[in-house]
């Protein structure tokens, strides 16, 4: 019988709301100081009054989505979507 | 807009890694000092320039309200040192805390509305976010900064007359040195004023100066009078 093998999620891609106030460098620090995340990305994609679309690209080995959603709430983001998501078998 | 500080600081901002089941959570906010928290906020909500204009303000005013006593009392020739220590202790109490009071509820309320308006617009609540802790820590200080400044320019002010209820300086020196460092304070908030906004600093230091001065001149005319 073979064993199974643990998937890891080794990419997201995450669409969403920020407010203004947040800065997307002290946003992508935040995210990257998270364990198993190696890399983040993150670009503006519509800018209104008081919010801005962005688009999060979190690479690592690994990641755990439930920490990442838990660290964006608390940085007061509003997930739209996961757009995009990267699986492998070590 | 918070864009200015750089990556060093940043890795100290307040995140939590929650873990579900049994792992357990870690605050990066136990590794966070304590002054580059706040300064974090500052930074978020842009609340340096109203927390400047606080400590000016009220800093203004707690000078000039002992301007007032020690004017007053020069006009009515009760140029008592206790009395006038007592007095504005009394006032500068009393600003310290009308300012705590009406600073928190007033920032409060301001900053609670602009809360619930970046929530309808994310479709999201932000009770458990970093910017409703930065909304308290902002309104906490702004409230304490409030209180402190008329409270620290008062007794700044008043010092030649404590040293004169001690009897360790005459009491008219007293009223003139009192005097002297209630303009010099005032020229010193003005060239705050004018540091922060890049413009002449003997400018601004002089409109500061000058309201004191009328306040004395006219003390000083209407004590010869009277």
């Amino acid at each position: 019988m073979g064993e199974k093998q643990k998937v890891v999620i080794t990419k997201l891609v995450i669409d969403a709301l920020k407010p203004r106030e947040l800065s997307i460098i002290d946003l992508a620090a935040i995210l990257c100081s998270i364990d198993k995340v190696e890399q983040v990305s993150i670009s503006v994609r519509e800018v209104d009054v008081k919010t801005e679309t962005i688009r999060i690209t979190v690479q690592g080995n690994d990641l755990e989505y439930p920490i990442i959603s838990d660290v964006l709430v608390e940085s007061g983001i509003a997930i739209r979507s996961i757009d995009e998501v990267s699986a492998e078998k070590p | 807009m918070s864009s200015s500080h750089n990556l060093s600081s940043v890795e100290t901002l307040l995140i939590a890694n929650r873990e579900r089941g049994r792992r357990t959570t870690r605050a990066i906010s136990e590794r966070i000092k304590v002054l580059k928290r706040i300064k974090f906020y500052i930074d978020t909500l842009d609340a340096g320039g109203i927390l400047r204009r606080y400590f000016v303000m009220n800093g203004f005013d707690g000078a000039l309200a002992v301007m007032g006593i020690i004017v007053g009392s020069y006009m009515t020739r009760a140029l008592n040192p206790r009395f006038i220590v007592g007095a504005s202790i009394g006032a500068s109490i009393a600003m310290a805390v009308s300012g705590f009071v009406g600073a928190f509820i007033t920032e409060r309320a301001e900053r609670l509305r602009e809360i619930k308006e970046l929530e309808r617009s994310l479709f999201t609540s932000l009770d458990k976010s970093v910017l409703k802790q930065a909304v308290n820590m902002i309104t906490l200080l702004a409230a304490v900064i409030d209180a402190i400044a008329p409270l620290l320019f008062a007794l700044i002010s008043i010092t030649p007359f404590v040293l004169s209820m001690w009897s360790l300086l005459p009491v008219e020196i007293a009223f003139y040195s009192s005097l002297t460092i209630i303009c010099l304070l005032l020229f010193s908030l003005g060239a705050l004023l004018a540091r922060i906004s890049d413009e002449n600093l003997l400018k601004y230091g002089l409109y500061m100066l000058t309201s004191g001065l009328a306040v004395s001149i006219l003390g000083l005319l209407l004590g010869g009078v009277l």
